[in-house]
């Protein structure tokens, strides 16, 4: 067993140096070659920075196209939901002006609507 | 997540042995070299999220498939030069690779540096030699056992077999490069430096 092992031993250590002499041209080359994979992993890191920063727009964008109908049926209740609320709106000012109107017509200052007590002193002049 | 430096370092320690083992199976300088980029560009773009921890098992994963399909094309295009070399006459028959005449060749290179420098150089010729004509998966199994130090565990997970598979690999694979080695004289004595 320890003779394999020493016979390993030997063989590894030829492999080892015949490594090691390798030509010029050929170092080069690897070396060439370990440069461009490195670039690539760079171009890689810097492209997944990117995607992380555009992610979250990305991710609305997809929610948006894969929820189609729901987008638009949200749309369309909004529209009603507006419109009603500016009817009410509309119909607020109409009966407003319409009070207005009543009060610069009347005989009486519109004080006399205010104060609470002229109802009360209205009834009892009139029963007298 | 790891970082690019750390990337840079992880790759920068295993290129060199990711290299040679990619040599010692498709035998083509060439072909090595764009299995390995190959391999390095597949880790960046397709694991990067992972942990450094994980990038030994994960790239040498990543290399052995890169090698497959480097076999696959390569029966492929073979199937057709075979095809067509069928249809031409008169073809010579020397095409066949004799692993000695790369020694010789080797040898050569290296009759100008000093004696001691030869035979570390021949040593190691014979060493690799002797890699390139194990199995595959024994070559495959020692070289991740033993080379990328990955464990037992570990080099199944790589290779996609049974860690029992492995064991059995390895330990071919060992008196196999001792039994070649022999074969080319290499007493104990002289495998140790």
């Amino acid at each position: 067993m320890t003779n394999q092992n020493d016979t390993i031993k030997e063989i590894i250590g030829w492999l080892d140096e015949s490594a090691a002499k390798l030509d010029a041209h050929i170092v080069d080359r690897l070396a060439k070659a370990r440069h461009q994979a490195v670039s690539v992993l760079a171009q890689r890191h810097s492209a997944q920075t990117i995607e992380h920063a555009s992610g979250a727009l990305r991710l609305f964008n997809d929610y948006i196209r894969n929820h189609r109908a729901m987008m638009s049926t949200a749309l369309v209740c909004s529209a009603v939901f507006v419109a009603l609320l500016l009817t009410q709106q509309l119909y607020r000012q109409d009966s407003l002006e319409q009070g207005d109107s009543f009060l610069l017509a009347s005989d009486l200052p519109p004080e006399a609507y205010l104060d609470k007590g002229f109802d009360v002193w209205l009834e009892r002049s009139s029963q007298h | 997540m790891a970082t690019a430096q750390e990337l840079s370092s992880f790759l920068a320690q295993v290129e060199r042995r990711a290299f040679k083992q990619t040599v010692y199976a498709v035998r083509d300088h060439h072909a090595a070299l764009d299995i390995v980029q190959d391999a390095m560009l597949k880790l960046a773009e397709k694991y990067s999220d992972r942990p450094v921890t994980e990038y030994p098992m994960l790239f040498q994963r990543i290399l052995q498939n890169t090698m497959k399909d480097f076999w696959r094309r390569q029966k492929i295009r073979n199937l057709w030069t075979t095809l067509l070399s069928s249809m031409g006459a008169g073809q010579d028959g020397d095409d066949d690779y004799d692993p000695l005449e790369t020694l010789a060749a080797s040898d050569q290179d290296d009759s100008n540096e000093p004696q001691a420098q030869l035979e570390r150089s021949q040593t190691i010729a014979i060493i690799e030699e002797a890699l390139k004509k194990l199995p595959a998966r024994q070559r495959e199994a020692f070289i991740l056992r033993y080379w990328e130090e990955l464990d037992v565990t570990e080099t199944a997970a790589s290779m996609g077999c049974s860690q029992g598979s492995v064991k059995t690999h390895c330990s071919r694979a060992v008196h196999a490069l001792a039994l070649i080695m022999e074969k080319h004289g290499f007493s104990r004595q002289r495998l140790v430096k």
